[in-house]
């Protein structure tokens, strides 16, 4: 059923383009690529996986791409891997020292996520312009503060790795993961709001309006719904277990699946909807996101099924299915022609402003 | 003169130009609408395709020709083959296949050889004291989901304890290796032993074993204790969940953490060269401590026997379900 639409109003709905079995061929390619050489292609893989996603999704009679420079990923990874070696090896032996660590990669991450958003914004293009990003340091950082009162609690309080025995090391425990719990959703929303409010497709900005309710909303639900189906599943296979433990493991197992897949499709698709709903560009250009939480879970669900039932091999079957899914379900509106529209608002920046006199780039997302 | 059909993007707005891009000697006509360009063919940068996605020709003012048909691009143009090398490769049959092997070969190495082998020298480089503080937790972590208090008398487990700290004194291990008394649904008759060096015995195994056979099922749990087969077992988890996270992403991560829910701790078994490697150190142990290797050969059998009896009841005791119960049996029996 075609909804109606105001007097006027243009929808293009996103179309992904990619196909499961070419998609494989790129994907094992690349695996193995990265495999004999012991990681070090892995930045070309991504490039190659990043631009077939890419250039497979339209909107509007254009397809998207990515310019990422694998030298540049691969000096990220790098960074990223040495600082990680750093914590598993530190957290090994003094425990304590953990929340230190995760203190200071805290203090980065306002650098880490600037970067990050920068790099992958500067390196995509729709209709042979690039997008932009204008986040600051400062606004990163506003975002992502509440984050580190899990470990400074946690190293005020003195709470170590260990089981807690008394009241004392309870409230230790407990009070950081509160804080933390407590913090998570508007953490999110302001992300949310520093990607997005600070993104721009060549000079035209990207607006958002996002109240951290929502986000609150969301989260709420996801808990109440995770910890009540927690008691469901309990019970229920607890009783299956008793008949027979077997067919008790196998359901348990089940269960614990469709749980990760129902919480990460709700959360998922809630946030998305809400974001893009309330992302705006000039000249009136908008999104409409309507991902369903249920079919999404469906999806993910038989993802996690397939992708473990064939040791990993399902995965660009699984990958690109929900691509497939995640575009239809995406749509720009525009009040009158939006090839128009776009011509109006966006011209490309001068490359002045932005990217010379970088000297380091860093993608650090995965 | 050979030409094909394309989207022009001048750089400059992100206006689409239809157009039709003509190959005459060394010029590029670009034309459509109120647009008339002209390049040298030389100037023109065939860009590097992944899969099916349209073919994209950088122009040297700054404009994308963007053209779907990639045989008329090639037949004008000429795609350059460093422009569609790793394409090809990702496109062809028989580079997949290989792939496809090369990647099942070498993950199945990785993950029987590397990835335990890597483990175990991170296990050597852990100090004993840090893999004694893992104990407590993971004791209380076992104890919300498997145990229940046991109802043993102290005049059945004082004996039974006493030959568990006769048993860690022949074997030098250090005094804070300790046995714990539970009862458990799930696991039957069993004997598990965690990192840290803390082993627990069932009420029910208490009751269908004798007091000899229990303590040479004891030794058998100090060899997973002395050979650090708690931790190597962890280090070999979370290596294996790391590894197909950084090789699948995402869903790697996810699949692999399904992979290492409770649900499989409840049927968590050691695996072959562990529990061959705990056998052989109880053999030993049982001599050096005065004690008859064939003790361990009658408990195997009394616990093959009781899941003769009751087949379903103890799916997940890896005592009587693992394997070569046999093999073992008759290993015990010629070691004296
Ligand atoms: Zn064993």
């Amino acid at each position: 059923m075609n909804e109606v639409l105001p007097a006027g109003t243009v929808r293009h709905a996103f179309r992904f383009e990619g196909d499961a079995r070419e998609y494989f061929g790129i994907w094992i390619v690349n695996l193995f690529l990265t495999m004999i050489t012991l990681g070090l292609y892995s930045p070309w893989a991504k490039v190659r996986k990043k631009r077939y996603f890419y250039g497979n999704t339209w909107v509007a009679g254009a397809n998207f791409d990515y310019h990422g420079d694998p030298v540049s990923i691969l000096k990220g990874r790098l960074l990223a891997f040495a600082a990680f070696a750093a914590y598993t090896v530190v957290s090994e032996f003094y425990p304590r020292a953990a929340y230190g660590v995760l203190l200071a990669a805290i203090a980065a991450s306002p650098w880490l996520i600037q970067r990050t958003l920068r790099f992958n914004a500067v390196n995509s293009s729709y209709r042979n312009l690039r997008f932009h990003f204008h986040g600051g340091l400062r606004d990163a950082a506003v975002a992502v503060w509440p984050l580190a009162l899990w470990p400074i609690l946690g190293l005020l309080l003195g709470a170590d790795g260990d089981v807690p025995r008394t009241a004392w090391h309870w409230f230790a425990l407990i009070v950081p993961g509160l804080a933390f719990a407590a913090s998570y959703p508007r953490v999110v929303g302001a992300l949310k709001r520093y990607s997005v409010g600070n993104a721009a497709f060549g000079d035209a900005r990207f607006g958002i309006d996002l109240p951290y309710s929502e986000m609150y909303v969301i989260y709420i639900a996801a808990g109440i719904a995770a910890f009540l189906g927690l008691f469901a599943i309990g019970a229920v296979v607890g009783l299956v277990a008793i008949g027979s433990p077997k067919i008790g493991v196998g359901l348990f197992w089940l269960a614990y699946l469709g749980g990760i897949a129902a919480f990460l499709a709700y959360t998922r698709s809630r946030v998305a909807n809400v974001v893009f709903g309330g992302t705006r560009m000039a000249g009136g250009v908008r999104f409409v996101s309507t991902l369903a939480a249920g079919k999404l879970a469906k999806i993910y669900f038989v993802n996690l099924l397939a992708v473990a039932c064939t040791f990993g091999l399902a995965v660009p079957w699984a990958v690109v299915r929900t691509a497939h899914y995640r575009a239809e379900q995406l749509a720009l509106e525009s009040d009158g022609d939006l090839d128009d529209v776009l011509a109006a608002i966006a011209r490309p920046v001068s490359a002045a402003g932005d990217q010379l006199g970088e000297m380091f780039d860093v993608d650090l997302s995965l | 003169m050979n030409g094909f059909d394309a989207d022009y993007f001048d750089g400059r707005s992100s206006r689409c130009h239809p157009v039709r891009a003509t190959v005459e000697g060394t010029r590029l006509t670009v034309a459509g609408g109120e647009l008339a360009l002209e390049f040298g063919r030389d100037e023109v940068r065939v860009l590097p395709t992944v899969g099916h996605t349209p073919i994209r020709m950088a122009l040297p003012d700054g404009g994308l020709l963007v053209a779907s048909d990639a045989a008329a691009v090639d037949e004008s143009l000429g795609i350059p083959a460093q422009a569609g090398l790793a394409r090809r490769l990702e496109s062809h049959s028989r580079a997949i296949v290989f792939a496809l092997a090369g990647v099942v070969a070498g993950g199945w190495a990785v993950y029987l050889y590397a990835i335990p082998a890597m483990a175990d020298r991170v296990a050597r480089s852990i100090p004993a004291a840090s893999e004694a503080a893992l104990g407590p937790d993971t004791l209380a972590a076992v104890d919300a989901v498997l145990f229940t208090p046991s109802k043993l008398a102290p005049e059945v487990s004082a004996p039974i304890a006493e030959d568990f700290r006769g048993l860690v004194a022949s074997a030098g291990l250090p005094p804070s290796t300790r046995l714990e008394f539970r009862e458990s649904k799930v696991l039957g008759p069993n004997a598990v032993a965690l990192p840290g060096g803390i082993v627990i015995v069932t009420d029910s195994l208490v009751g269908l074993v004798e007091r000899r056979e229990l303590a040479a099922v004891l030794a058998h749990e100090l060899g997973h204790v002395h050979e650090r087969h708690g931790a190597r077992a962890l280090l070999r988890g979370s290596l294996r969940a790391l590894v197909s996270a950084a090789v699948m992403g995402d869903l790697g991560a996810l699949a692999s953490l399904a992979g290492s829910t409770p649900a499989w701790l409840l049927q968590a078994s050691y695996s072959r060269d562990f529990e061959d490697e705990a056998d052989a150190f109880a053999l030993d142990l049982l001599r050096r401590a005065g004690r008859s290797p064939s003790d361990f050969a009658a408990a195997l059998r009394r616990l093959g026997k009781a899941r003769e009896i009751d087949p379903d009841s103890d799916t997940h005791s890896y005592w009587s379900t693992h394997p070569g119960l046999a093999e073992r049996i008759r290993r015990a029996e010629e070691a004296r």
